[in-house]
């Protein structure tokens, strides 16, 4: 047998997939998803319908995360792609796009918190299965909703969703870098704390931090926000300028990378006076210099496409830990490729037409099918023998 | 750790053969009380009377109870709740309309103009 050509195989085959990168799937709910309007595929979006561009898209942002974080336990995420209300033309009302979020958090009590998990502090859904190795729950990990009026003519005049997969929307709404967005928050990039009142979530009476939380320090204070009193934490919300992020990760490899945004060394949060509900603190601060993908405000000037930048920090700083091609600042250009092996495409979404609608659990297009690969090993090590045995 | 899954069920669950009963759960909420506590709920399997974990459709049925309008509008959305379980662990429920909201308008040349607004608000 020839074992440098075996070698040479299974070394591809290990270079390829992240190891242990976090399998992504996808229950598309209700009609958006299947829509049957007949459309051209559009930067590199293969999809002839829209319900079924809507499905690739979303897929392909959901990997876009898959392949930087690790997790053994799958990320179910519920999407749907209702037909909400439209605010108006330029300067009238806003209309909503698309939100996300973890499901549930998880709290462990003292001795029975799993290594690298902080006794006492909540955990959003996704990273608590991946620090527990263990589904801690059968619901879905991150609920996202955008709205399918969007591609109605007579909501955002001439702007659409746009569903291409190359960073091109021109006047469009990216959908893609949305999705990613939405998909970080429902990750653990948000604070459960209530920004008004400076209160914690509460259990057993006791107030309790999330883990985003944990890691957001007031300098006018020179203090961690769980060490704060209430009142302490709602100024702090506004604190312009004065609230950074204080995580390891994000200090030591990513401020380094900014040439604005940062105060004493370290990433400042959003916290404008007034409070932006919504906006404030749950986001990078809009001074980042270069902008981030988790401003609060779209900007032309970033696409996920080339990795998910200072997210990449946040994430790991609250716990997540990276898959080998990913760093902080995460600038991997590694994206998944629709109709690649390994990716079956996608398939449509039940309940189609229905009010609800159902759900369909997908697999991760750009994941390595573990029997696709065996499949492959073999292959190679009988092209090997066929070799060896021609000699 | 011993994982007693907990699920929400809703009426049709409950008509469609399961048993659903109710246990304690924590008062928590997020600054304030919580108005109406939801029962943490048990599935039990009506052939063998024990607890069990939900089939994939049972659990696909009940994401969708979770999504019927009429139901949310049935449970306040805005408390968080807590669940202590068997094993100690505790589970923050959040309510979908806590999230934050992605919003945009047309800016008058061509573009939008993009914001995040509060949760909530379909539009304003």
């Amino acid at each position: 047998m020839n074992r440098g050509t075996l070698a040479a195989g299974l070394l591809v085959w290990a270079a390829s997939a992240p190891v242990g990168a976090a399998n992504i799937e996808l229950e598309f709910m209700g009609p958006g998803y299947n829509d049957t309007t007949a459309v051209a595929p559009v930067g590199g979006n293969p999809g002839t319908t829209r319900g079924e561009q809507r499905r690739i898209a979303t897929q392909f942002a959901a990997d876009i995360l898959g392949q930087r974080l690790v997790s053994t336990i799958d990320i179910v995420i519920q999407a749907a792609f209702p037909p909400e209300s439209c605010g108006g033309g330029p300067g009238e009302g806003f209309t909503t796009i698309g939100s996300a979020g973890p499901t549930n958090f998880f709290l462990f009590l003292p001795g029975d918190a799993p290594a690298g998990v902080t006794p006492n502090v909540f955990y959003p859904q996704a990273l608590a299965n991946a620090l527990a190795n263990e589904d801690l729950d059968p619901s879905a990990e991150i609920d996202a909703r955008f709205n399918a009026s969007i591609d109605r003519a007579d909501c955002l005049g001439d702007i659409d969703w746009y569903y291409g997969l190359d960073g091109e929307p021109g006047n469009d709404i990216s959908f893609i870098e949305v999705a990613v967005h939405e998909f970080i928050h429902g990750l653990g990039f948000l604070t459960l704390t209530n920004l008004e009142t400076g209160a914690l979530p509460t259990t057993g009476g006791q107030p309790r931090p999330d883990v985003f939380a944990t890691r957001i320090r007031d300098l006018s204070e020179n203090q961690l926000w769980p060490a704060l009193t209430n009142a302490q934490r709602a100024n702090s919300a506004t604190n312009d300028g004065n609230v950074v992020w204080d995580g390891p990760s994000a200090t030591s490899t990513g401020a380094p990378t900014l040439s604005g945004g940062t105060n004493q060394g370290r990433i400042q949060l959003y916290a404008p006076d007034p409070l932006e509900d919504g906006s404030s603190v749950s986001h990078w601060d809009t001074a980042l210099l270069p902008n981030a993908l988790m401003e609060p405000f779209a900007t032309a000037d970033v696409s996920a496409l080339g990795g998910i930048g200072l997210s990449a920090c946040v994430l790991q700083d609250i716990g997540w830990q990276l898959t080998g091609g990913a760093g902080c600042p995460d600038n991997s250009t590694t994206t998944p490729t629709p109709g690649t092996p390994g990716n079956p495409g996608v398939a449509p979404a039940s309940g189609g037409g229905g009010g609800g609608g159902g759900g369909c659990a997908l697999g991760r297009p750009g994941a390595a099918d573990p029997l696709l690969w065996l499949m492959g090993g073999l292959a190679l090590i009988g092209v090997a023998r066929r070799r060896a045995a021609s000699r | 750790m011993g994982i007693q899954r907990s699920v929400r069920l809703s009426g049709q669950i409950l008509a469609s053969g399961l048993l659903a009963c109710g246990l304690t759960a924590l008062p928590a909420a997020l600054a304030g009380p919580a108005s109406g506590q939801a029962g943490m709920k048990i599935m039990i399997d009506p052939e063998t009377g024990q607890p069990r974990a939900p089939t994939d459709e049972e659990r696909r049925a009940m994401r969708q109870q979770r999504d019927n309008p009429a139901l949310k509008k049935a449970a306040p959305e805005a408390t968080m709740r807590s669940h202590r379980r068997d094993d100690g662990v505790i589970r923050l429920e959040v309510p979908a309309s806590r999230y934050p909201r992605l919003q945009a308008r047309p800016n008058g040349k061509g573009g939008v103009e993009m914001r995040h607004g509060p949760a909530g608000d379909a539009h304003e």
